[in-house]
């Protein structure tokens, strides 16, 4: 049977690039699209190039910095790094994120219902 | 807030590196796609598989980069720039229309923002003003219960005894000074071997400078601390430095004779600065109460305020310390004498440039709709591709924001050529004692950019809600039919332009007519051409001279001067009616009455028998003046006092007597009663003057000299000027003549403001009035294209030629009565306000005309597109339909 691919949360994007660098220090775009493909173990549908907006948006806030470097198969490639205002950015989401879900999850368990 | 800033600007400076970002994204990109294809590969693809499926996963790299960029950017810019290319290829469609309306808008600027500096120059002289608020005038006002007349608030001027008192005890003052009431005519001698000039001369107190905050142009003023040291000195004007000395920079302690005594130059005062009498020089002066000769000189007393003080306060205290008489002790601020334009005038004249830039932009609103009129169908097909009504309403809005720019930049050039044109008309009359730079000024700059944004936002919305489809379906589609089907709103901006039209028509022409009235009546009343007036005193020490010899000088100046052939008559008075000096009030009272209601105010003025004749004041009660009446206690009173003092009954044969304390007062018989004599087409009334003896100059303790010689001439006065000059001199060789000419010369500089004034008015009504047409016409010019099948039909059913003008015509005359209608009341109350300034009634035949002359440009303004219309060839018409 096909596994069901789950869509995006819009807002969630962001987030999700920042844990990566955060988790996985400086990647180039390809690689944070692999990473959270591979948490996500392939449940996850999103293509990848709208990874790139949420690029521009997180560095233009400076959450994230980017500095260009070479990739794995020796090839020019932009990385990108969480910065101590993303990190601080990241904190707050999660524990944001960790309420939200409580309730929910609270809520959807719940044996007296809602 | 500082992050949302930060981000804003850091998207804003994106804008700038939109293709540096386009091309690093691009890099990007094909890294990434690269990698994925590899990973393809790696996986057993064949590489267009690989390459197939890393498109599928990464997506259109075109899109993903618009998404990236578009999220790097502010939209509003991308819009903008889109609206800003729309607006130009509509601007190339119809360059004349839109030239129109750039040149309607940057009329209206200019105006505007020349008024403004203009306004702003005679309103107050900024680089050299008197150093903030705080300085005043020190002057006794008549008592409360007194009227007023002719728009001042009479009032005398302080002694030397009130200078000193002030001076010594008050305490709400931290400097005070005194500056002489009148200019002096001094001779000067410049250098050892060039002869005297003739130089009008300041006295003031060494504190003068320094108290008004004013800076020298070259090197110092008067020491405030020393009364002494500077007393052999001189300040001189910067006029007078440029053209007595051609700005010689080595003028500092250049020693002049001045009246026969060696001053020494120390300093130069900046351009401009001629405070308070038009001053070539500034002299030192102390008075002392123990010098006889200052014992009763009127002075302009000055004074800033101390620290902690204020103005009632002040007052306070110069009551508490004691008056002349039953006058009060008022602060008057000095901007009331430093300002060329009255603060009505100032607002009078700023309303003016804001209906002319009020009508310039109604205009412009009128010639955009009838372009946005021709583009309904364009912005229907808009809607149709799925274009929102925000984005047409904005594009309407680029489009005028891009006309609002376009004619402030016109502004700017025809700014600076108004400015240069201003600048040689006032070096022309430079008497008049402003000055005006060939400069551009940064005010101007950036009150036009403000009024052009102004602009841009009403003028604009409305023509963006025009240009909404009437088939949306939308509320502002909806609004929009509504209001333009049942209300007519499509006519609102010529309606309100012709109301604005016609107040400022209305306002101009009472003007114009108040100042060519007066100057018609000026000319023929005096017969001007063939009057000479002349300024005479005597060399020396005006008190060396005894009374008998003053009074037997008098006799023989005008013995001698009427022997002269060409001479018909010669008289004396000691103020001349049109020498441009503000007449100053005296209270005066009629015998048999003590009490303060039978007191009034009225101008003085000494006169020599034949001064009525000269004149032409005609002689309506009583007997003219004589020969005889030198030595006699009598007086003539105007029309005015008499109607204010005797209520219709004859005065001839009661008393009067002034009641100023300076003077000796004793009973006069009034033998005569004469008309009035208006001095000035800018003010209110006539002045009420109480005429007598010129012999009281002479036999008064308080007024000295200066008398003024009036001449009538068989032909015109020019040519007597250097024989009167020669003949004077004749008589006595230490008799000083100052300002030899024509009388109406000081009446023409004493109405420079008001002259020039007037001339703006006119020539706003001018533009207002190009402006309208220019509207009337394009508005007229979108009736008929919106009808003209409507008009061929009507042609082919057999209506005529006649019919269709008449039709038209009733489109533009129904605008025109709602814009009369809407401005009338306004004009009316305008009309009322303008009665403050004017002496003349407001009369119904200045409205009609004024409304007539509207009227008739309008109804020609909508005939011509009417004519073209009623020629048109239906069967043409019909078939292109």
């Amino acid at each position: 049977m096909k596994t069901k691919r789950a869509e995006l949360l819009p807002g969630t994007l962001d987030f999700m690039v920042l844990k990566t660098l955060d988790a996985m220090g400086a990647m180039h775009g390809y690689g944070i699209a692999r990473r959270i493909e591979q948490v996500s173990r392939d449940l996850l549908r999103m293509n990848q190039g709208t990874l790139y907006p949420a690029l521009v948006r997180l560095e233009q806030k400076r959450l994230i910095s980017s500095k260009w470097g070479v990739s794995e198969n020796n090839r020019r490639a932009k990385f990108y790094s969480i910065s101590s205002a993303g990190r601080k950015q990241l904190i707050a989401e999660t524990e944001n994120w960790d309420r939200i879900a409580g309730v929910i999850v609270r809520l959807l368990h719940d044996p007296q219902g809602a | 807030m500082m992050s949302w800033l930060n981000l804003n600007l850091t998207r804003a400076l994106t804008l700038f590196g939109k293709d540096s970002l386009d091309r690093e994204l691009r890099e990007e990109l094909h890294c990434h796609l690269e990698l994925l294809i590899e990973e393809g590969r790696l996986e057993g693809m064949t590489y267009e598989e690989a390459r197939r499926r890393a498109f599928w996963i990464l997506g259109n790299p075109e899109v993903i980069r618009e998404n990236s960029i578009g999220a790097a950017t502010p939209q509003f810019f991308d819009h903008l720039l889109v609206d800003i290319k729309l607006g130009l290829a509509d601007l190339k469609k119809c360059p004349a229309l839109y030239s129109a309306a750039v040149l309607m808008l940057a009329s209206g600027l200019v105006t505007a923002g020349m008024t403004l500096v203009i306004a702003s120059f005679w309103h107050k002289t900024p680089s050299y003003g008197p150093g903030g608020q705080e300085v005043f005038l020190i002057n006794h006002y008549a008592p409360k219960g007194i009227g007023k007349w002719n728009g001042f608030e009479a009032h005398f001027v302080p002694n030397t005894a009130d200078f000193i008192r002030w001076k010594t005890g008050a305490k709400s003052f931290s400097e005070i000074c005194i500056a002489s009431l009148l200019p002096k005519s001094v001779n000067a001698t410049l250098s050892p071997n060039s002869g005297s000039t003739a130089l009008s001369a300041s006295f003031v107190g060494p504190e003068f400078f320094h108290l008004l905050g004013v800076k020298p142009y070259l090197g110092r003023t008067f020491d405030p601390a020393s009364s002494t040291t500077d007393w052999r000195s001189v300040v001189l004007s910067r006029k007078s430095w440029q053209t007595l000395f051609h700005s010689d920079s080595q003028i500092l302690n250049r020693v002049i004779a001045i009246e026969g005594t060696d001053r020494r130059v120390i300093g130069v005062m900046p351009e401009g600065f001629l405070f308070p009498n038009n001053s070539d020089i500034w002299l030192p002066q102390q008075p002392s109460s123990s010098n006889p000769a200052f014992q009763f000189h009127g002075w302009l007393v000055l004074a800033r305020l101390a620290p902690g003080h204020n103005e009632s306060g002040a007052e306070a205290e110069l009551n508490a310390m004691g008056s002349e008489g039953t006058s009060l002790n008022r602060l008057q601020p000095i901007s009331d004498i430093y300002d060329q334009i009255s603060p009505f005038q100032f607002r009078l004249l700023l309303s003016a440039a804001g209906t002319v830039f009020a009508i310039a932009c109604f205009s412009a609103w009128t010639l955009i709709r009838v372009r946005i009129g021709a583009r309904q169908q364009e912005f229907a097909a808009q809607v149709v591709l799925g274009a929102s009504p925000g984005r047409i309403v904005r594009q309407v809005l680029a489009q005028f924001f891009l006309l609002g720019s376009a004619a402030w930049i016109c502004s700017i050039p025809t700014s600076i050529l108004a400015t240069w044109i201003l600048f040689l008309w006032t070096r022309r009359s430079g008497e008049g004692g402003w000055f005006f730079a060939p400069k551009l000024y940064m005010i101007e700059v950036l009150v036009t950019m403000a009024l052009a944004a102004l602009a841009v936002v009403p003028c604009g919305i409305f023509p963006a809600i025009n240009a909404l489809p009437g088939r949306s379906l939308l509320r502002a589609g909806v609004l929009r039919s509504v209001l333009h089907e049942r209300f007519r709103l499509g006519s609102l901006p010529l309606v309100f332009q012709l109301s604005f039209a016609i107040v400022l028509f209305v306002g101009a022409g009472t003007t114009f007519r108040a100042f060519f009235l007066s100057w018609l009546s000026f000319s023929h009343q005096h017969n001007s051409a063939t009057l000479l007036a002349a300024n005479i005193s005597f060399n020396g020490a005006d008190s060396a001279i005894t009374k008998p010899e003053v009074n037997g000088l008098y006799k023989k100046i005008q013995e001698d001067l009427a022997s002269m052939p060409g001479i018909i008559s010669v008289s004396l008075t000691n103020a001349l009616p049109f020498d441009g000096t503000p007449a100053v009030g005296n209270e005066v009272q009629i015998e048999g009455s003590s009490s303060r209601l039978h007191t009034d105010l009225a101008v003085i003025r000494n006169v020599a028998p034949g001064y009525f004749t000269q004149l032409s004041i005609p002689l309506l009660q009583g007997r003219p003046t004589e020969t005889s009446d030198r030595e006699a206690n009598v007086a003539w009173i105007s029309n005015s006092l008499a109607h204010s003092f005797f209520h219709g009954e004859s005065p001839i044969g009661r008393r009067i007597r002034t009641v100023n304390p300076r003077e000796v007062s004793h009973w006069m018989t009034i033998v005569g009663v004469v008309g009035d004599l208006r001095t000035s087409p800018f003010s209110n009334g006539p002045e009420p003057t109480l005429y007598r003896s010129y012999q009281e100059s002479v036999n008064s303790e308080t007024v000295l000299l200066p008398q003024n010689i009036l001449l009538r001439t068989t032909r015109s006065s020019e040519q007597y000027r250097p024989l009167v000059a020669a003949r004077l001199r004749g008589i006595n060789p230490s008799l000083r003549i100052h300002n030899l000419g024509f009388l109406p010369e000081g009446y023409w500089r004493s109405i420079n403001v008001p002259v020039a004034l007037t001339m703006l008015f006119a020539m706003f009504s001018a533009i207002a009035l190009l402006l309208t047409a220019a509207s009337v016409y394009g508005a007229q010019c979108h009736w008929v294209a919106e009808r003209r099948r409507e008009i061929a039909i009507r042609i082919a059913s057999g209506a005529s030629r006649r019919h269709v003008l008449g039709m038209g015509l009733r489109h533009g005359v129904t605008i025109l009565l709602l814009g009369l209608g809407a401005g009338t009341p306004v004009a009316i109350a305008t009309a009322y306000l303008l009665r403050h300034w004017l002496w003349i009634p407001v009369e119904l035949s200045t409205f009609i005309s004024c409304s007539a002359a509207l009227a008739c440009i309008v109804c020609c303004a909508s005939s011509l597109p009417l004519l073209s219309a009623s020629k048109i060839e239906p069967v043409s018409i019909l078939r292109s339909e």
